[in-house]
C-alpha cells in the first residue's frame, strides 16, 4: 500500500443526528432519539475505516448522515475541503458523485422495475457521464468488473441471488466513479461463502481504483479483515478508535472488550472465560447519564464518577507514555478510547473524586477472557 | 450411541408446486442422545430449517413429509401419530424456539400469559398455579424482576429478553429435547453470548438435549458436542465438534471454514466457494456439491456419494473419503491461514 | 477474475432459472399470475368478450338500435328474431344493449382512467413531498371526501340539464379521484423510505426523476386495482344515473336507459329489466374478480419471487 496523503478526505466534527418521536395519545410527549450524538473522526484517502457496534448504536444513521440522506441536527462534514452541509440542490447532487453508498439488504436496495443494466446506468445518466451506446458499453464493463456476465444487463433483480444483487449494488455505486464509498453492512445479509466473494471483490476494487471505504458492520471478524482503522460505536458515540491490530490486540474500552469476548470463535479447543454483559442495550431515546456504558460495565474501577462524568475520547497510547503514533500511515494514528478509568486519562483523580469517584484509573486488560495469547 | 433420544431415518420433505418438486430435505438421517447438544450447520437453502419443522410435523401444504421417513422418539415414530398425540408431544416433550422472537410471540397477550398457557394446556394447571410457574420460569431464564415483567407485553421487551421468554415457554414442561432454530441470528453479539450461556446453563441443570440449528460455525464450536453439516438437502458431514474443526472431511465444510474471516487471522484474501447454492427443484446429478467443489472429478457427476465413515463418529458424503485420504490438493486461491 | 479455481468456467455464478419459463417482464408475469386461477380466467374471458362485442357492435347488432321496427306494436318478449325482445317503441333490445355496452364501458373506463390519473398524481406528489405540503394537500382531500358523491353528481346534473357523454365522463371522473389520491399518497409515503429510493437519491438523481422513475411505478399497483374496481362501480353508477333520468339522454342506448324504459311495466316487460340487469351484474362481478386477482398478483412476493 502506498503511503497515502496525510490530509483527510473526510472530516467529521461533532456530528449529531437527533430524531424527534412523538409519543402518548395525542402526540403530546416527545422523545428525542439521539441516534448520532457527537461523533468526530477523519477518514484518509485509500484507507478503510471500519465502524462496528450493535443495534441502536447509530452506525447506519451515521453512514446515511454523512451522505446527507438523513439530515444532521448539528455538526460539520467536510469532504476534500468542501463543507457538505452548505451545499444545496444541484450543488449537493453534483457532489453525490464522489460519495456513494452500498446498502445492506440486496433485496430492497434495487428497484424491482428496472433491469439491472438500467439501474447501473442511472448514475451515468444523472451525471451525464455517458449516453447511448457509450453508456451501454460502460454498463457491460462494470458488470464484468464485479464478476457478473455482461448479458445479464437486461434481466430484472428478482432473477438473481442475494450475492449477485449485492454485486449489482456495487456496480451501481462504481458507475459514477466515487472516491469514497460508505458500505453499510454490505455482507450481513449474505451467507458465509457468498460473503467471502463479496469481501474479496470489495478489496480488489479498492486496490484497483484507489477507493476509500467507510465499512459499517456488526460482525467484528469481517471488520477486522477489511479495515485499517476501526471505530467502535455505542449509543450514538464513538467509544474507541484505533488501528485494527491495536483494537483487537489491546481493546481499551470495556465495551470493546466485552464485544470481542462475545464473538464466538470457530475453534472448539479455545477454552476461555468470557465477559458476559448484564442487561440489554439501552434505548437511544433514553441514554444513561455520564458514560453511556456504565450500567453494564465490568471494569473493576467503575464507580459513581462514571455515572456523572462524560468520558472524553482521548489518546490511550501505552500506559505511562504520552500519545504514540501507531500504524504505518504516517498520519499520527493513535489509539483513542472514552473511559476515565482506563489510564492514561486526562480526567484528573481530583476531578473524579469531586464527582463521587472512589477508585483510581488503572490499565485493565482481561487477556484470558479475550482469548489473547501473550505472544501475538 | 446406545438408545438415542431422537433418531431420524431417511427423512424426506418435498414441496410440490406447479413449477416442480422442491426436495428441501432429501434423505436425512441423524440421531441425538440424551442431554447432548447437536449442531446442524448449513447455509440458506440447505434444508436445515425444514428439517427442524419436520421433526415436529409443522410442515404445511404444499410441503409433505414423504413416505419412508421415520422419526423415532421415546419409542414411537412421530410420523405415525395422530393429531392429538403429536400435540401432546409438541411443547411438552419436544419444544422449539425460533429465530425471530418478535414474530413468535403473540403481541396481544402478556408474556406471563403466554408462558402460563403452556402449563395450562399440557398440565391442566389452574390459572394461579400456571401463573406462578410462569414467574418461576422467567426467573430461571434470568429476567430481572420476573413478577413485574410477567405482566409485560412483548413489545415492551428487547430482542434478547423476548428470546429468553421464548426459552422459558419452551422449558415449562421440562422437555427432553429443545430444538433451537437460529436462536441468536437476529440478536446482537453481546446478547447472543448471554443466550448461549443461558442455554448451556439450562442443559446442565435439566439435562435437556438441544438441537441447535445455525449458519455460524463459531456458535457451533462453542456450544455443540457433535455437528451435522447440511448441503443440498442432505447431510454431507457428521462429526464430534473437535474432529470437525481439526480435520474436516468434506470439501464444503473445508470451504466454509476457510471462507470465514476470523479475528486474529492475517489480512489476506478469503478463500471463497465459487458459484451459489442450486435451487431445490433442480439438484445436480451425482454429488450436489460438485459444481462448486475444487476437488471434483468425473466420478462425482456419475455417481452420488454415500455417507462414508472416516473414523469413530465421523462420516462424510464424498468420494474422496472412501479412497485413502489423498494429500491436500489445495485450490488455486487458498490462503495459508493458521 | 484472477483467482479462478479448478472449475474455471464456473467462476461467474450461473443464473438460477426462474420459476416459470415465461419471459420475465413484470407485465407478462402479471398476466400469467392472473390467468392461473380459474376465477381469474373466466372473468378475463368474459370481459374480453364484452369488449369485443362492444367494439364490433356495428357488425354484430342485427338491427339499428334507434329505429323502431314496427311502430304500432309496442314491446314484445324474446323471440327467435329478437333474442332479447323489443322495447316500448319496438326497438330491438339486443342491438340496443350491444350499442349500449359501448357507452357504458366507455364512460366507465374513461372516467376511471381520469380519476386514477388525477388521484395518482395528486396523492403521489403529496406523499413524496411529505411534511407540511403533504398535510395541506391531504386536508383538502379530507374535505372533499366528506361530500357524498351521488348527491354531488345529481345536483350538478340536475342544474346542468342534459349532458352529453363527454361531460358525464368528466363529471364522474372528477368526483371520483379523492380516494385514489389517499391510496396513492399512502404508497408514495411508504416508498419514500425504501432503500432503492434512497439509493436513487444517493446517486444524485433530482427529485422529479426519483418521483417519476422510482415512486410512481410502484404506487401504480394499488391504484390500478382501485381503478379496476372503479370501472365496475361506474358502470353501475352510470346505469343508476340513466335510470333516474340524469344520465345519457335518449335515444342513445345505455343499459341504464333500457331499464328505465321498462321501469313502469316490470312485470309485463320483464326482459327490459332482466337482460340489462344481468349484464350489469355480470360485468360488475367480472371486474371485481379481475381486480381481486390483480391485487393478489401484484403482491410483491408473488410478482418478484425467484
Amino acid at each position: 500500500m502506498t503511503a497515502p496523503d496525510a490530509r483527510a478526505l473526510l472530516e467529521v466534527r461533532d456530528l449529531r443526528t437527533h430524531f424527534v418521536q412523538s409519543q402518548g395519545l395525542f402526540g403530546r410527549r416527545t422523545a428525542v432519539v439521539r441516534a448520532v450524538d457527537g461523533v468526530s473522526f477523519d477518514v484518509f484517502p485509500g484507507e478503510t475505516l471500519g465502524i462496528v457496534g450493535e443495534s441502536g448504536c447509530g452506525k447506519t444513521t451515521l453512514g446515511r448522515t454523512i451522505l446527507r440522506l438523513v439530515e444532521p441536527t448539528s455538526g460539520s462534514i467536510r469532504f476534500d475541503g468542501t463543507d457538505l452541509l452548505a451545499l444545496k440542490g444541484s450543488g449537493l447532487r453534483a457532489m453525490r458523485r464522489h460519495l456513494q453508498i452500498i446498502f445492506q439488504d440486496p433485496f430492497s436496495s434495487l428497484n424491482p422495475r428496472l433491469t439491472i443494466g438500467a439501474t447501473i446506468k442511472e448514475g451515468l445518466t444523472v451525471h451525464r457521464l455517458a449516453e447511448g451506446s457509450a453508456a451501454d458499453t460502460r454498463v457491460r464493463q462494470l458488470l464484468d468488473e464485479v464478476g457478473l456476465r455482461p448479458e445479464y444487463a437486461s434481466r430484472y433483480p428478482h432473477e438473481f441471488s442475494g450475492g449477485q444483487r449485492q454485486r449489482v449494488g456495487i456496480a451501481r455505486a462504481l458507475a459514477v466513479e466515487p472516491r469514497l464509498i460508505v458500505c453499510d453492512e454490505p455482507v450481513s445479509a449474505l451467507d458465509v461463502s457468498v460473503q467471502a466473494q463479496v469481501i474479496n471483490l470489495l478489496q480488489d476494487l479498492q486496490r484497483d481504483r484507489g477507493l476509500t471505504y467507510i465499512f459499517i458492520a456488526h460482525d467484528l471478524s469481517v471488520v477486522e479483515h477489511m479495515a485499517t482503522r476501526v471505530a467502535v460505536m455505542y449509543l450514538g458515540r464513538i467509544v474507541e478508535l484505533a488501528t485494527g491490530d491495536d483494537l483487537y490486540r489491546e481493546p481499551v474500552m470495556p465495551y470493546t472488550q466485552a464485544l470481542l469476548s462475545a464473538v464466538p470463535v470457530p475453534d472448539p479447543t479455545r477454552a476461555r472465560g468470557r465477559i458476559v454483559l448484564r442487561g440489554d442495550v439501552p434505548s437511544p431515546a433514553d441514554p444513561p447519564s455520564g458514560c453511556v456504558f456504565h450500567p453494564r460495565c465490568h471494569h473493576p474501577s467503575r464507580d459513581a464518577a462514571c455515572e456523572r462524568l462524560v468520558p472524553p475520547l482521548e489518546e490511550k497510547g501505552r500506559d505511562g507514555e504520552t500519545a504514540v503514533g501507531h500504524g504505518d500511515t504516517g498520519a499520527g494514528i493513535v489509539h483513542l478510547a472514552a473511559c476515565i478509568k482506563q489510564s492514561p486519562t486526562s480526567v484528573s483523580a481530583a476531578a473524579q473524586q469531586a464527582a463521587g469517584g472512589t477508585h483510581a484509573a488503572i490499565r485493565y486488560l482481561p487477556t484470558a477472557a479475550l482469548g489473547i495469547r501473550s505472544e501475538s | 450411541m446406545t438408545d438415542p433420544l431422537l433418531r431420524v431415518e431417511h427423512l424426506r420433505t418435498y414441496f410440490h408446486s406447479p413449477a416442480g418438486i422442491a426436495r428441501a430435505v432429501d434423505d436425512v438421517s441423524f440421531s441425538i442422545g440424551r442431554g447432548e447438544t447437536v449442531g446442524v450447520v448449513g447455509e440458506s437453502g440447505c434444508g436445515k430449517s425444514v428439517t427442524a419443522l419436520s421433526l415436529l410435523r409443522l410442515i404445511q401444504a404444499p410441503g409433505r413429509i414423504e413416505a419412508g421417513s421415520h422419526i423415532w422418539f421415546e419409542g414411537r415414530d412421530l410420523l405415525t401419530l395422530g393429531a392429538e398425540d403429536i400435540r401432546q408431544v409438541r411443547g411438552n416433550r419436544i419444544a422449539m424456539i425460533f429465530q425471530e422472537p418478535m414474530t413468535a410471540l403473540n403481541p396481544v397477550f402478556t408474556v406471563g400469559d403466554q408462558i402460563a398457557e403452556v402449563a395450562r394446556v399440557h398440565d391442566g394447571a389452574s390459572r394461579k398455579a400456571a401463573w406462578e410457574r410462569a414467574v418461576e420460569m422467567l426467573a430461571l431464564v434470568g429476567i430481572p424482576s420476573p413478577r413485574e415483567r410477567a405482566s409485560n407485553y412483548p413489545h415492551q421487551m428487547s430482542g434478547g429478553m423476548r428470546q429468553r421468554v421464548l426459552i422459558a415457554m419452551a422449558l415449562v414442561m421440562n422437555p427432553a429435547l429443545l430444538i433451537a432454530d437460529e436462536p441468536t441470528t437476529a440478536l446482537d453479539v453481546t446478547i447472543q453470548a448471554q443466550i448461549l450461556e443461558l442455554l448451556a446453563k439450562v442443559q446442565q441443570a435439566f439435562g435437556t438435549a438441544i438441537l441447535l440449528i445455525t449458519h455460524d460455525l463459531g456458535v457451533v464450536a462453542e456450544t455443540a458436542s457433535r455437528v451435522v453439516v447440511m448441503y443440498g438437502g442432505q447431510v454431507v458431514e457428521e462429526a464430534p465438534v473437535r474432529t470437525l474443526f481439526a480435520d474436516p472431511g468434506h470439501p464444503y465444510t473445508k470451504g466454509l471454514m476457510q471462507a470465514m474471516p476470523r479475528v486474529g487471522m492475517n489480512r489476506e484474501r478469503l478463500t471463497t466457494i465459487p458459484g451459489s447454492v442450486p435451487p431445490p427443484t433442480a439438484w445436480p446429478t451425482g454429488c450436489r456439491f460438485r459444481d462448486r467443489c475444487g476437488f471434483a472429478w468425473p466420478r462425482c457427476e456419475a455417481e452420488a456419494p454415500a455417507l462414508v465413515p472416516i473414523s469413530a463418529g465421523h462420516a462424510a458424503r464424498c468420494h474422496l473419503a472412501e479412497v485413502d485420504r489423498p494429500p491436500e490438493a489445495a485450490p488455486a486461491n487458498a490462503a495459508r491461514s493458521t | 477474475m484472477a483467482d479462478t479455481p479448478v472449475v474455471a468456467s464456473l467462476a461467474i455464478p450461473a443464473l438460477p432459472t426462474p420459476a416459470s419459463s415465461l419471459s420475465s417482464t413484470p407485465f407478462s408475469r402479471l398476466l400469467h399470475l392472473m390467468w392461473r386461477e380459474r376465477s381469474g380466467r373466466w372473468a378475463l374471458l368474459f370481459l374480453a368478450l364484452l369488449v369485443a362485442a362492444a367494439l364490433a357492435a356495428p357488425w354484430l347488432a342485427p338491427f339499428d338500435p334507434a329505429r323502431p321496427l314496427d311502430p304500432g306494436a309496442g314491446a314484445a318478449g324474446p323471440s327467435l328474431s329478437h333474442w332479447f325482445g323489443t322495447d316500448l317503441t319496438s326497438r330491438d333490445v339486443l342491438s340496443r344493449m350491444l350499442y349500449g355496452s359501448r357507452v357504458s364501458l366507455a364512460v366507465a373506463s374513461l372516467a376511471a382512467l381520469l380519476a386514477s390519473v388525477v388521484g395518482l398524481l395528486y396523492g403521489g406528489v403529496a406523499g413524496f413531498a411529505g411534511g407540511r405540503t403533504d398535510g395541506a394537500m391531504m386536508r383538502l382531500i379530507d374535505a372533499l371526501l366528506a361530500i357524498p358523491r351521488i348527491l354531488l353528481l345529481l345536483t350538478v346534473l340536475a342544474l346542468w340539464g342534459t349532458v352529453n357523454v363527454r361531460a358525464l365522463i368528466l363529471l364522474i371522473g372528477l368526483t371520483g379521484w379523492f380516494s385514489v389520491a389517499r391510496l396513492a399518497r399512502a404508497e408514495a409515503s411508504a416508498l419514500r423510505e425504501r432503500e432503492f429510493v434512497l439509493a436513487a437519491r444517493a446517486l444524485g438523481a433530482a427529485p422529479w426523476r426519483v418521483f417519476v422513475r422510482y415512486v410512481l411505478p410502484h404506487a401504480t399497483g394499488p391504484v390500478l386495482v382501485a381503478a379496476t374496481i372503479a370501472i365496475g362501480q361506474v358502470v353501475v353508477l352510470e346505469a343508476g344515473l340513466s335510470y333516474l333520468g340524469y344520465g345519457v339522454p335518449q335515444p342513445t342506448p345505455t343499459w341504464g336507459n333500457i331499464i328505465r324504459d321498462g321501469r313502469e311495466t316490470i312485470a309485463s316487460t320483464w326482459w327490459l329489466t332482466v337482460f340489462p340487469g344481468l349484464a350489469l351484474v355480470g360485468t360488475a362481478l367480472a371486474v371485481n374478480t379481475v381486480a381481486d386477482r390483480l391485487r393478489a398478483a401484484l403482491n410483491p412476493r408473488q410478482l418478484h419471487a425467484p
